[in-house]
C-alpha cells in the first residue's frame, strides 16, 4: 500500500490569503492521504492570520500535520495559533509523534520546530555569555525531544517534519555564512539515532530541494520557494515501486496528468 | 559615530544594504527573509521569491521608505502557487 504526501512549508499565510490558499490546496485531498506543513504557517505569526490558515485548512477532508516556524512565533502568540489550528482539525507537533492510518498502514510522523547552530565543522557550542549558552541549548533540548519522540514511535513508515534543516546539503544556494541560523546537525543526530523513511523541513527559501542525513535518511526541503508549486507530492511505495506508478498513471491535476518528477539538476 | 539620515548619500552602501534587508525581514507589511538585497553600482536591487503581486509591491514600498536617497530596482517573482503535476517516488 503506497502512502501519497503532500508537503509545504513557509506558506507564510496573511490575512489576505484565503483565495490564494484555497486555490493551492483545491485538489489537495484528491492527492495525498495526508498533509504535512514545515512551519511559517504565518506571515508575522498572528493570530488573524492563523485564523485564516485554520479555516481552510478545515475544510479539507485529508488529515494535516504540522509543526510550527519561527515567524509563528513572532507576536509571542504560538499558544494561541496552536489553539486554532487543533480546532481545524490539525495536528501540531512540538517535539512529539503522531500516527494517522493510511489503508491499514501506520504512518508515523514526529515532528519538532527545530533551531539553529549549524554543522560539523561550523557550529556553535554551549560557551560564553548566557545568551550564547541559551541559544545552544535551546537546539540541544529540541533534539533531544524530537530523539525521545523517535524511540517511542510504532509505525510501518516514519516520517520526520521539521522547520530548521538537519543538513547542510539542503542549504545549498543559501549564503554559508547564515547556514548557523538555518538548522543544526544535531537534528540529524536524533533522526539518525532511531531511523525515519523520510525528513521534511523548510525554512530555507533559497536553498536546494533534496539532500540526505549522514546516517542515509533522505531530506526533502518543501520550504514554497523551493518547491516552484503550491506543495510536493511524494509517495511512499513498495520497494518495487509499482504502487507509485499506479498513482501517476490515474491521477490528474486540473487536467493535466501527474508524471514522475524529474531527477533534481546539479547546482 | 552616529549616522546622520540627512546625509544618507553619504552612508556605505553596506549600512544601507543591511538596514533595507532588515526592515524586510521585520516589517509587518513584508516579513520577508527571502529576500536578497544587491548593490550594483549604488543602486539597490531585490531579489528573490515572494508569494504574490501584492507583497512584491510591498517590499518595493519598505526598500523605498528606508532608503529614499537610494535608487531601488525591485527585481523580486512572485512565486507559482499551482498545484504540482509531479509526484516523487520514494
Amino acid at each position: 500500500m503506497n502512502v501519497r504526501i503532500a508537503a509545504v512549508g513557509d506558506i507564510h499565510v496573511g490575512v489576505d490569503s484565503t483565495d490564494r490558499l484555497g486555490a493551492a490546496f483545491a485538489h489537495v485531498d484528491e492527492h495525498a492521504d495526508l498533509l504535512l506543513l514545515a512551519g511559517d504557517l504565518t506571515r508575522n505569526g498572528e493570530v488573524a492570520e492563523a485564523e485564516v490558515l485554520a479555516a481552510q485548512l478545515a475544510r479539507l477532508r485529508v488529515p494535516v500535520v504540522a509543526v510550527l516556524g519561527n515567524h509563528d512565533f513572532h507576536q509571542d502568540a504560538e499558544d494561541r495559533i496552536v489553539d486554532l489550528l487543533h480546532h481545524a482539525g490539525v495536528v501540531v507537533l512540538d517535539g512529539c509523534a503522531t500516527v494517522i492510518d493510511v489503508g491499514g498502514q501506520r504512518v508515523g510522523v514526529a515532528g519538532t520546530k527545530g533551531f539553529g547552530g549549524g554543522f560539523v565543522g561550523a557550529c556553535a557550542s554551549e560557551y560564553g555569555e548566557p545568551e550564547m549558552k541559551s541559544f545552544v541549548r535551546h537546539t540541544h533540548d529540541i533534539a533531544e525531544g524530537l530523539s525521545r519522540a523517535l524511540a517511542v514511535l510504532r509505525a510501518d513508515r516514519r516520517i520526520v517534519l521539521l522547520h530548521y534543516s538537519p543538513v547542510q546539503e539542503t542549504l545549498r544556494g543559501e549564503p554559508l555564512e547564515i547556514h548557523p541560523f538555518l538548522g543544526s546537525y544535531l537534528l540529524a543526530q536524533a533522526i539518525d539515532r532511531h531511523g525515519a523513511d523520510l525528513v521534511l523541513h523548510g525554512h530555507a527559501h533559497a536553498g536546494s530541494a533534496r539532500g540526505r542525513t549522514p546516517g542515509g535518511v533522505p531530506v526533502r526541503n518543501v520550504a514554497q520557494p523551493v518547491l516552484g508549486h503550491a506543495y510536493q507530492l511524494l509517495c511512499l511505495g513498495h520497494a518495487d515501486g509499482d504502487d507509485c506508478e499506479e498513482i501517476m498513471r490515474a491521477d490528474h491535476v486540473a487536467g493535466a496528468r501527474l508524471s514522475s518528477g524529474a531527477p533534481e539538476p546539479a547546482r | 559615530m552616529s549616522v546622520d539620515h540627512d546625509d544618507e548619500r553619504d552612508t556605505p552602501v553596506d549600512y544601507v544594504r543591511a538596514r533595507v534587508a532588515e526592515a524586510l525581514a521585520t516589517d509587518s507589511r513584508t516579513a520577508e527573509l527571502g529576500i536578497t538585497v544587491i548593490d550594483l553600482g549604488g543602486v539597490l536591487v531585490l531579489t528573490g521569491l515572494v508569494g504574490s503581486p501584492e507583497r512584491r509591491q510591498a517590499a518595493g514600498a519598505v526598500a523605498m521608505a528606508v532608503a529614499p536617497d537610494r535608487e531601488v530596482r525591485n527585481d523580486l517573482a512572485v512565486m507559482d502557487l499551482t498545484p504540482p503535476t509531479t509526484v516523487e517516488s520514494m
